[in-house]
């Protein structure tokens, strides 16, 4: 009895799974990228991503640069620009479209700029052959930022001049210059506050935190003068020295790291300024 | 002929004017901080009790006066009296006190391997749980 149960099991089974073949057939390669067309355009961005990387392991070299493309453009909305940039590169070795080529190798150089890989951005913008106004324009825009993140201010300045109106040429040099972009410097801050306890702070005018290491320092400085003349120097070294050293170097530490941040905050604001009259511009 | 020359006059500057215009948005916080400087004045908020409330303070002053002023010694994130006020406020006063304790006892430069390291501070990560 319990074998004629399990063989009419088996063979309802069999039977089923060769309907189910029959109705419903595999999707194919062009069903799958339909498919993920359909969930890209309804911005279920993840889904899409993958059902195009599995079009793309089944392509056999068919539409590599569409996949190529979309993998890339999905990576960068998801903020995965490592991806990114490693399918916009793909995808310019697959065309011949000159025109398709620049637009990519911009994205691959956007990529590159938004992971602060500044060098290799400049290597594809480099590449960009295409002399038109406009792509020109373009391309000033991306190798100025490149080397305002390298931190060469002429030569950013030079390409930022070239994307804004003539008016506000004057500005940029202004904008452009040392006060603005390399003060207040960590290397000068870290100098003042080893001389003077919170002169470094008050140089990146953070003088509250200036008063509070002088007051700090020079409380323990007091503390340790109080207890050798009250016992002996040997119990003021022991007692004093450790906490005076910690708040010695720490003051120092962060009268450089105040002044990285403060100049980091001009050139953000410097930065924010050009991207605002280049806009300008562009709108005129 | 003439309309199409003049449609793609117009068009083509608005198509690459409105590419830069992407362009400007994509990198407008290219140049910001990546590690904001702390507010601690936060932890003022929310407190159980009175007594965690002079805890707080308490925190705030030695993070304000004498924290500022110190070298990054602690080897955990969140530091251990981030952790104590944390731990406090979570787990009330004496069981978060004693916690705050263990934490300290644990904070050398020894190895902890069953903690994973965090990638933006090099620290190892031991929050409270």
């Amino acid at each position: 009895m319990k074998s004629i149960i399990r063989y009419l099991i088996l063979s309802v089974l069999i039977i089923f799974s060769q309907a189910a073949t029959q109705k419903l057939p595999a999707q194919n390669f062009d069903e799958t990228i339909k498919f993920a067309d359909n969930q890209f355009k309804n911005k279920e961005l993840t889904n899409a991503l993958k059902t195009y990387q599995r079009a793309l392991f089944f392509s056999d070299g068919k539409e590599t640069l569409y996949l190529f493309q979309q993998i890339a453009e999905i990576s960068y909305l998801l903020n995965d620009y490592e991806t990114a940039q490693k399918y916009f590169g793909l995808a310019i070795n697959q065309t011949d479209n000159d025109t398709l080529k620049t637009e990519l190798l911009f994205n691959k150089a956007s990529c590159q700029i938004l992971n602060k890989n500044y060098q290799y951005a400049l290597i594809d913008l480099f590449s960009v052959t295409d002399t038109t106004i406009l792509i020109v324009k373009r391309l000033n825009f991306y190798l100025a930022t490149c080397y305002f993140g390298l931190e060469d201010f002429s030569r950013a300045g030079t390409y930022f001049k070239s994307c804004v109106a003539l008016k506000d040429q004057k500005e940029i040099d202004y904008l452009f210059s040392k006060k603005n972009l390399l003060s207040p410097s960590p290397k000068i801050a870290r100098i003042l506050s080893m001389i003077i306890p919170g002169l470094g702070q008050a140089y990146s005018h953070d003088i509250k935190s200036g008063l509070n290491s002088l007051l700090l320092t020079s409380g323990l400085i007091a503390l340790g003068v109080n207890i050798s003349l009250k016992y002996s120097p040997v119990d003021a070294v022991f007692a004093i020295l450790p906490w005076y050293q910690r708040y010695y170097t720490g003051g120092f530490g962060k009268a450089s790291e105040i002044a990285s941040r403060k100049r980091q905050l001009n050139r953000n604001r410097v930065y924010t300024r050009v991207l605002k009259l280049t806009g300008d511009n562009s709108t005129d | 002929m003439k309309r199409l020359a003049i449609f793609f006059l117009i068009i083509i500057p608005l198509a690459c004017n409105a590419q830069n215009s992407t362009d400007r948005k994509k990198f407008e916080n290219l140049f910001t901080e990546e590690k904001p400087a702390q507010n601690w004045g936060d932890q003022l908020k929310n407190n159980r009790n009175e007594l965690t409330f002079i805890f707080s303070t308490t925190f705030v002053i030695y993070k304000e006066v004498f924290s500022s002023q110190d070298i990054d010694a602690c080897v955990f994130t969140p530091s251990c009296s981030v952790y104590a006020i944390e731990s406090i406020k979570r787990k009330g006063v004496i069981v978060g006190f004693f916690s705050a304790v263990d934490r300290l006892t644990r904070c050398n430069p020894g190895r902890h391997k069953n903690l994973p390291v965090d990638k933006l501070t090099g620290k190892y990560y031991d929050p409270v749980e």
